[in-house]
């Protein structure tokens, strides 16, 4: 009896998970039109408000360029699986361009160059594949990005003193850029010192703990950037604690809602800010202009806003920031 | 003398790390930078706490680090998103840790399944259970008195409730019927069971404990950060059991103490501590940091065969 019921219930949540995979997908794909363009966007995961600001952007680039936007993804960044049979419905299904945000850079290969095969055109945003088959590659330039950060620190500290860097995962592509980025920008200031770096892991538990490290270690610590968010909640709430904030001026990558609370309170003092409404526009317009037979940069940078309380109520800048609203 | 020295050994490491850094560093003397190792302390200590009863069993707890996870999201969440006042959600979050400790305690004792698989599928189950329940998002937003858990108010508060939680275990193993029962578990599962000790219910309240010691680091930590975050306290299971062996315990079980642990939880953070002051590049950190955890445990061990402490 006790083995039959232990059955059931293993059948039962299989079928569960059975169930959330199936369905979604391109089931409301074909319905060819009367000759608009239709371009399918298949962003990591729905529900992030990053990826609605996507969304966002290639509407207004469909509206635009006068194209129709199919948006299909998976509901997680983690569902690999999905978003590589969402490529493959979308190319049966015959639209006229893709434009993705690859889950796994590698296993999204082979979908690609399907697509590709199949006279598909791809464009990839946000996050590209391992390979340079794709029409174009829209998103942050992160050595860009860190540079940025890097001037900015320097601003802040009168471009003078020690600061220390909180990068995220060591080995990490994103992290690495924004490291390299950020050391090549302190190279304009002759007088701003990196004394350290050490890293988060993503972990707002250690941001916490290295930024404190950091502290003791250097007691005439200027400034700090942190690469990621995990790392800058961690490092914004050392500061806080230690009554350093405002002193040791901090500089953080993206924009949570953390993060900004961090910034109006005064232990963050910039954010840099990257632009998924860009990403979204960008991408559909490098495949529009793709199909029309224009040619389009392979690497198409989209740019990061610094963010800080002075510029923070601007009208462009409350979009960036909360584009939903 | 040598036999009490040979016992306390991993005192004895910390108390002579704690002054030789001290000597050679003096950004380590520091108050603040003190207290600071301390209360970092605080979280990887209630958690190895837990552990070590589990780990005087000859058991294993790999769960930890996601139960953690898992019941300070929940803990956050009871508080964010249901407006549950603090208590409730410290309550609500232990609570949970310690369901998950029992399911674990049955399923080894009752499902006759190894401990390690148990403890790994409980791992892989609460940090899905944190993604499921958190949406994947960062919670954050809680109230004011919340924050007085994990430090807010000065660090004495996490250190104290660390202390108070280890020297009760502490207290309990060495005299009550529990603790000796958990030792003589350890030491040989069947002659305790043939002396009349419930061993299946023993054990089962060891994983509990672990598992409320667990939830309850889990609602400190989310206190201490200011937020819950589904990949919180990732890899922490390891560093308390390497607490517990640093600290003298025995992965066969049967040895082991809450005092060692302690000692074992803080000598990694102080090792880390120092690295971080004498700004050692963070690759070489990671193999200094390593060697040495394994060096401290062999010499511990040569030292505890020369006084004749160890079987064998």
């Amino acid at each position: 009896m006790k083995r039959l019921g232990l059955a059931l219930l293993v059948l039962s949540v299989a079928a569960g998970c059975g169930q959330q995979q199936s369905g979604g997908a391109g089931d409301e794909a074909g319905a060819p039109d009367s000759g608009k363009l239709r371009i399918a966007v298949i962003p990591k995961g729905l529900s992030h408000q990053f990826w609605l600001t996507v969304k966002a952007g290639a509407e207004a680039a469909a509206k635009e360029f006068g194209a129709e936007i199919d948006w299909q993804g998976p509901a997680k960044e983690t569902q690999v699986a999905k978003q590589i049979s969402i490529v493959e419905d979308m190319v049966s299904s015959g639209v006229d361009a893709i434009v993705m945000a690859a889950c796994d850079e590698n296993a999204l290969v082979r979908p690609v160059q399907k697509a590709m095969d199949a006279g598909i055109p791809v464009v990839t945003i946000d996050s590209g594949i391992s390979s340079d088959i794709a029409v174009s590659f829209v998103a942050t330039d992160n050595v860009e990005g860190g540079k940025t950060a890097a001037r900015e620190l320097a601003r802040l500290i009168g471009e003078e003193g020690e600061v220390g860097l909180i990068p995220f995962v060591p080995g990490a592509a994103t992290s690495e850029q924004r490291e390299d980025g950020f050391l090549e920008g302190l190279k304009q200031f002759p007088n701003v010192k990196l004394v350290q770096t050490s890293y988060s892991q993503s972990d707002v538990a250690k941001g916490m703990s290295v930024t404190e490290d950091m502290m003791a270690g250097t007691p005439d610590l200027k400034g700090i950037f942190a690469a990621n968010e995990p790392g800058a909640i961690g490092s914004a709430q050392a500061l806080k604690a230690s009554g350093k904030a405002g002193k040791i001026k901090l500089v953080a990558f993206d924009a949570s809602n953390e993060e900004i609370a961090a910034l109006k309170e005064g232990s963050i003092q910039a954010l840099i800010v990257q632009n998924p409404y860009q990403m979204g526009y960008q991408g559909v317009k490098a495949a529009v202009d793709h199909l029309a037979g224009k040619p389009v940069e392979k690497r198409i940078d989209t740019g990061v806003t610094v963010v800080t309380m002075e510029n923070f109520n601007e009208p462009d800048i409350q979009k960036l920031l909360f584009p939903g609203s | 003398m040598k036999k009490l020295v040979a016992r306390y050994f991993p005192l004895v490491i910390l108390a002579g790390l704690s002054v030789g850094l001290a000597v050679y560093a003096p950004e380590f003397r520091t108050a603040g930078n003190l207290t600071s190792v301390m209360y970092r302390t605080a979280v990887v200590g209630i958690i190895a706490t837990g552990q070590t009863l589990v780990i005087l069993t000859g058991g294993i707890d790999l769960s930890v680090g996601s139960v953690a996870a898992l019941c300070g999201m929940f803990a956050g969440l009871l508080m964010h998103d249901k407006g549950m006042p603090v208590p409730v959600a410290v309550f609500g979050g232990s609570a949970l840790g310690m369901f998950c400790g029992i399911v674990n305690g049955s399923l080894v004792t009752k499902g006759r399944i190894p401990p390690f698989i148990v403890t790994l599928g409980m791992m892989m189950v609460a940090r899905g259970a944190t993604l499921l329940i958190s949406g994947g998002l960062t919670k954050s937003g809680f109230p004011d008195s919340f924050a007085l858990l994990g430090g807010g108010e000065g660090w004495w508060i996490p250190v104290g409730i660390t202390l108070a939680i280890s020297g009760t275990v502490g207290v309990s193993l060495a005299f009550t019927r529990f603790g000796r029962a958990l030792y003589a578990i350890g030491g040989n599962l069947t002659s305790a069971r043939l002396s009349g000790i419930n061993v299946d219910r023993m054990r089962t309240a060891a994983y509990g404990l672990c598992g409320l010691l667990a939830g309850f680091g889990g609602v400190v930590l989310t206190s201490r950060t200011s937020v819950a975050t589904p990949n919180a306290a990732e890899g922490m299971e390891l560093d308390a059991i390497a607490a517990c062996v640093i600290g003298g315990a025995s992965l066969m079980g049967g040895e082991g103490g809450m005092a060692g642990t302690l000692a074992g939880a803080l000598i990694m953070n102080v090792l880390v501590n120092f690295c971080n002051l004498k700004k050692y590049d963070v690759y070489w950190q990671m193999v200094l940091v390593g060697g040495l955890i394994v060096g401290l445990v062999f010499y511990d061990n040569y030292r505890k065969r020369k006084a004749g402490l160890l079987k064998e």
